[in-house]
């Protein structure tokens, strides 16, 4: 078993190992995960906090995800692996952040922000997407033929 | 203060390496000599066993023999080991560059037609998930161009949205677009020296908050890094080898979703009329539309021209109407 993090804003954890499958919830970033399995870019995995388990895109999760040592609980609570964790996202949250941003915005005031902000405001739901792709005809890989 | 944080607050990276280096030595007194040879082969290798021993010892604790190990790998990272948060923060700041030169089309409608359609396409990419996902903007000009943010930020021309005559033209558009994303083409425009300083900065700063030098230092390599990105993408453009590999993905996504990759070749037959020469657009930044058009042909497969559904054109042509 393997343990890695959630290391995007919102990492969609869904019933099927594909981007058409259905949507069970959103996991915040840096929830701990327990991976399972991986198959085609996609690993299933259990939500230590919860126990929810799914599917989970790659590009959601830690690279350096840990191998739980034999013995080791799968509770999460472990000091040890919570530690390793809590050090690994404080570092992944230092270097371009929105403290640099902020005194990058001090020294050009010209540059507006305002339109960057309002792209990620505009979200589209899976069901807005599903509703596209049934309405255009568009059928992916894997779906209705 | 305690030695860690002296170490970290107060030393250049070079003296924290002697630093290191003083560990190792006085570890290494504990050691065979054959192991001090070998373990001195390079300054990581040194680091490492240095730091170790340190630690083994008690002359450091074992957070901070990782404090500076990390801080003497630093020197080897490269673009791959910015975080997907790291890039998105330099993405939200190229997008803001780029809006200066291209102004925002603020139909909302139109912007809501292309999200979707984006949207539906990164999530078939092989990097479905960024660190703040994929957003897409038009832009209020006549000028033939598209441009990918790190991270998921891009921007597409009403010039080059009036090249599309179909849903598919457009979405191989985007799946160009997401398609540098995917492959983190924006974060490789900046210069490597740029991505050692700012790692090394992070690394040394560890966990902690930034002090004003060095928020000062990583703000300067920080603006940098933006102007190396933007220059790429405004005028010079990326190498035809990292254009070649964005057709191909885009072609993947297309296929994945459901999408005619054919719709790739006419855009790129209307906007080989189109394009005028001397301008700072696509004609400037992109390999011509012949020689993207024979790789495509030479890669797409066995496709039939484009017949979308009437339903499709439908809302493709009321999209079009808003431009």
């Amino acid at each position: 078993m393997k343990i890695a993090n959630i290391i995007v804003k919102q990492g969609a954890l869904r019933s099927q190992p594909s981007f058409i499958g259905q949507m069970l919830t959103n996991l915040s970033y840096g929830e701990s995960v327990e991976i399972s399995q991986e198959a085609n870019g996609w690993a299933k995995i259990r939500v230590i906090k919860t126990g929810q388990t799914g599917w989970v895109h790659l590009s959601a999760l830690s690279k350096d995800a840990m191998t739980l040592k034999s013995g080791f609980s799968n509770s999460g609570n472990s000091t040890l692996n919570h530690s390793a964790t809590t050090d690994e996202l404080a570092l992944a949250g230092k270097g371009f952040n929105k403290q640099v941003e902020n005194q990058y915005k001090s020294r050009n005031p010209n540059i507006d922000f305002s339109w960057i902000d309002k792209m990620e405001h505009l979200t589209i739901s899976d069901i807005e997407i599903q509703r596209f792709l049934q309405e255009g005809q568009v059928y992916p890989i894997g779906g209705q033929s | 203060m305690n030695l860690e944080d002296k170490l970290i607050s107060s030393l250049t990276r070079r003296e924290l390496l002697e630093a290191t280096c003083r560990y190792s030595m006085l570890g290494l007194a504990m050691i065979p000599v054959s192991a001090i040879l070998s373990g001195c082969e390079t300054m990581n290798a040194m680091t490492q066993v240095g730091t170790q021993i340190g630690a083994a010892s008690g002359l450091i604790s074992s957070s901070q023999a990782a404090s500076i190990q990390k801080v003497a790998t630093a020197t080897t990272k490269s673009f791959e080991d910015f975080t997907p948060e790291q890039e998105y923060y330099i993405g939200r700041t190229v997008g803001a560059v780029i809006l200066q030169k291209y102004r925002p089309y603020s139909n909302q409608t139109a912007n809501k037609y292309i999200n979707i359609l984006g949207q539906t396409l990164s999530r078939a990419s092989d990097r479905p998930q960024t660190y703040g996902g994929y957003h897409f903007l038009i832009q209020d000009s006549n000028e033939i161009n598209a441009l990918a943010a790190p991270g998921g930020f891009i921007f597409i021309t009403r010039g080059l949205l009036k090249c599309c005559k179909s849903e598919d033209a457009l979405a191989g558009v985007l799946a160009h677009e997401i398609a540098h994303v995917q492959e983190k083409h924006g974060i490789q425009a900046i210069e490597k020296s740029r991505i050692t300083s700012a790692l090394t900065t992070i690394g040394i700063e560890g966990a902690k908050n930034f002090g004003s030098a060095d928020l000062a230092s990583l703000t300067s390599t920080f603006e940098s890094s933006i102007t190396d990105i933007t220059g790429t993408l405004i005028n010079s453009g990326y190498s035809k080898s990292f254009e070649k590999s964005a057709d191909l993905n885009a072609v993947t996504i297309l296929k994945r979703v459901g999408y005619n990759p054919t719709g790739l070749l006419d855009m790129l037959q209307i906007m080989k009329n189109r394009l005028i020469p001397g301008k700072q657009d696509f004609g400037q930044t992109h390999p011509t539309p012949n020689e993207r058009i024979a790789l495509l042909e030479n890669n797409i497969g066995a496709f039939k021209p484009i017949q979308s559904p009437s339903i499709r054109q439908k809302r493709f042509d009321n999209f079009s109407r808003t431009l």
